[in-house]
């Protein structure tokens, strides 16, 4: 194993550790700031580490030859912001009504952004199906 | 719309890659402008007629 093929898997193995001391505090104890950096810092590693990983994979592949972003695709991202912007309005409106089933405001508004994050995910989906089966979807 | 870009390509021998680099575009793009499911801009538009050196209203069928 090389060295450039070695560091992303070091890279999980020292994410996957973190995440695992990180469960571990958690577990042994109340959520506290050390298990939540712990977690934090390990899952954002692994990550990161797998995207970096996977897109320096494809453009080893010949890919990068193409434009990450076209007019197409910028397209495609506008519909879905559009649409999960709208759905995001109605979604924060139901935190709001539904707050004290969170234990503090911090969870509320972690719920809702990680909620957003899920909308955009899911409309680009959505959009990026519909363009390939709507005639009138451009 | 329609396009004429399966059949041009045919012609030229240019794979649906070859034309995506060409004309400074992913692959996907062309794979939905060939199936008529992509409005292209005009700037787009013109840059694959000029590959196939033809006038933009012969290869896109509005």
């Amino acid at each position: 194993m090389d060295i450039k093929h070695g560091v992303p898997i070091l890279l999980v193995i020292v994410g996957g550790l973190l995440t695992a001391a990180g469960a571990y505090l958690w577990h042994s104890g109340p959520l506290t700031i050390d298990s939540r950096i712990y977690l934090g810092a390990g899952l954002a590693l692994v990550i990161s580490t797998i995207i970096v990983w996977i897109r320096t994979g494809l453009e080893a592949s010949g890919r990068k030859r193409f434009p990450h972003d076209d007019e197409f695709s910028r397209a495609l991202k506008h519909r879905a912001g559009h649409a999960a912007f709208h759905m995001s309005i109605f979604s924060w409106m139901a935190v709001f009504l539904f707050q004290d089933v969170f234990v503090d405001s911090q969870s509320m508004l972690g719920t809702g952004i990680l909620g957003m994050v899920v909308l955009y995910g899911i409309s680009f989906l959505v959009v990026r199906h519909r363009a390939m089966n709507d005639e009138d979807a451009n | 719309m329609k396009t004429r870009i399966k059949e041009l390509r045919a012609r030229d021998g240019l794979t649906q890659s070859n034309l995506a680099i060409k004309v400074g575009v992913r692959r996907e793009t062309i794979v939905f402008l060939e199936k008529g499911k992509y409005m292209p801009s005009l700037k787009l538009a013109h840059d694959v007629a000029a590959v196939f050196g033809m006038p933009i209203e012969e290869v896109f069928i509005f």
